[in-house]
């Protein structure tokens, strides 16, 4: 019996040595390319500015939805809302943010999702067409390749991003395409006037349809035009007004 | 990318008019009449391409780089007259220029011989080539005709000082050591502009002129013309019906005020690169 004991004993100590060795000789992130922990140069809580105040991905991230790589936002577009938010201006993270901004300096953030080089991906083209197209949210499209960002607090890598998972998708979604199909009545930009929401806390706002009446993005000449109707008293406020809708109306 | 997949692009070779059905072929035209070999076209090719600079002596010995050149030509002295004017300081030799890139073949020499696969035919007719499939054995680049692969020797990009990575384009990628590559007709700024009238919900279309290669968009005397070839409105397709040039034919015959021709055209390659040739005033 005690033998019996010691043997088992013996032989679970022996399964730990091995599992703790192979841990040892195999570092951690092997297989999975996890670069999960790298060290941002301070905490980007994901969870509080996508989770708690459901603020649009793209809001920050303004390149997906228009050109091949979503972008990392400039220090002005964190300060242009965190200069109005004086609760939170003493926190250790804030004050960081801020020295970055007093010393004129880009934030050095770490690349998560780094491919390589010989890839193409390219954002617009999946936010446009599960976005725009299909009408899905923006946290659902965006969540297929980069997780369940709103829990995150650093930005991590969560899926593979492998080709053969790239067509795992790609198989699935062929053919499925809607592209050419009339656009979808509902419209995302509606005026914050008029929801009773405030506008951080609308719930997974429906997106913007693309067509041509309504860019998102215009060009200077464009706004001009469209501030010609305008009463006077607006005209000049909306003279110096981003020429593009979104950094507003998100 | 598996050998059934190998062996259809192998196969694929032998069928004429593989890619009859698709909406675009993309197609070039060039005159000759204005090309004045300013090599404007090969310095946009650098900046948009990445392409290294491999200097002087690379260069000597065998180690070029760069997807698009100019080719420049002589007229051979004919009578005594001619050889009194070479012997002159500045001689009069009629010198033309002809500015070679991929051709892309449509039926290519290159794509057969690639023991990986890694050189194929696109729906678009494009002479495509796979940076990370490519294993750096230069067959394609000793049965191309016409001379226009280049191979990486060595890292190029490391030797970039560092704020002149900058510089790159980030669209495409910085190829490495021991990879083939050549012109792709600007195969990035095709994609997006595919990819803008994906948006718009059209497939299958480019309006022309929406997509200029970047040789053809340096041109001072806009001698590269460039767009699909299957679309008849297109400039191009316009060019080569003026010109009587036509696909599946070797030899081009030609009437009066028609100067269209394709390099190397008795090799039976299919370039999709029309010239026009150098019409020339020899009595003034």
């Amino acid at each position: 019996m005690l033998r019996s004991v010691k043997a088992s004993w013996a032989s679970k100590f022996s399964k730990l040595l091995f599992v703790a060795a192979l841990g040892f000789v195999l570092p951690t992130g092997a297989f999975a390319d996890d670069v999960s922990n790298v060290p941002q140069p301070f905490e980007f809580p994901h969870a509080r500015h996508a989770g708690k105040f459901k603020i649009n991905c793209m809001y920050c991230h303004s390149g997906a939805r228009r050109s091949k790589v979503a972008g990392i936002p400039p220090v002005a577009k964190c300060i242009g809302c965190h200069s109005n938010l004086p609760s939170v201006r003493e926190t250790p993270r804030i004050k960081k943010l801020f020295s970055y901004w007093e010393k004129k300096e880009p934030i050095p953030w770490l690349k998560v999702h780094d491919l390589p080089d010989f890839v193409e991906f390219n954002h617009k083209r999946h936010v446009q067409r599960f976005i725009f197209k299909d009408g899905r949210s923006t946290q659902q499209t965006c969540g297929m390749c980069h997780g369940d960002v709103k829990t995150f607090s650093v930005g991590q890598k969560v899926k593979p991003l492998t080709m053969g998972w790239c067509l795992s998708c790609h198989q699935q979604f062929q053919g499925e395409s809607d592209v050419g199909l009339p656009a979808p009545v509902k419209r995302w930009m509606i005026p914050a006037a008029a929801t009773d929401k405030p506008i951080l806390d609308v719930e997974h706002p429906q997106p913007a349809v693309f067509d041509a009446e309504h860019p998102v993005t215009m060009k200077a000449s464009d706004v001009k035009i469209m501030t010609e109707k305008l009463p006077k008293s607006l005209k000049e406020k909306f003279a110096r007004a981003p020429h593009d809708c979104w950094q507003c109306h998100k | 990318m598996s050998l059934s997949r190998m062996l259809e692009n192998w196969s694929r070779l032998n069928q004429r008019d593989y890619y009859k059905d698709e909406p675009i072929m993309w197609g070039m035209s060039i005159d000759l009449n204005k090309c004045t070999g300013c090599a404007s076209c090969v310095t946009a090719c650098y900046a948009e391409n990445n392409i290294p600079a491999v200097g002087k002596e690379k260069c000597a010995t065998g180690h070029t780089m760069h997807w698009l050149r100019i080719e420049r030509y002589w007229d051979l002295p004919e009578s005594e007259a001619d050889l009194a004017v070479e012997e002159s300081e500045y001689p009069e030799r009629g010198a033309h220029f002809a500015p070679m890139m991929c051709q892309q073949c449509n039926h290519a020499p290159c794509e057969p011989v690639c023991p990986v696969a890694a050189t194929y035919h696109n729906p678009d007719g494009l002479n495509a080539q796979v940076y990370n499939r490519c294993i750096g054995s230069r067959y394609c680049g000793t049965n191309c005709p016409f001379k226009v692969r280049y191979f990486n020797f060595f890292d190029y990009s490391e030797d970039i000082p560092h704020p002149m990575e900058m510089l790159l384009n980030p669209d495409l990628t910085v190829r490495s050591k021991g990879v083939m590559e050549k012109c792709t007709f600007c195969v990035q700024r095709l994609r997006n502009a595919k990819g803008d009238q994906a948006d718009k919900g059209i497939r299958g279309h480019v309006e022309d002129g929406a997509v200029q290669t970047a040789c053809q968009q340096s041109c001072p005397t806009e001698a590269i013309v460039f767009g699909n070839l299957k679309d008849s409105e297109s400039k191009v397709s316009k060019a080569w019906e003026d010109h009587n040039v036509e696909l599946n034919r070797h030899e081009q015959f030609h009437e009066e005020g028609e100067r269209g021709y394709r390099v190397f055209e008795e090799l039976n390659v299919e370039p999709s690169v029309m010239y026009l040739d150098r019409v020339r005033d020899t009595n003034a």
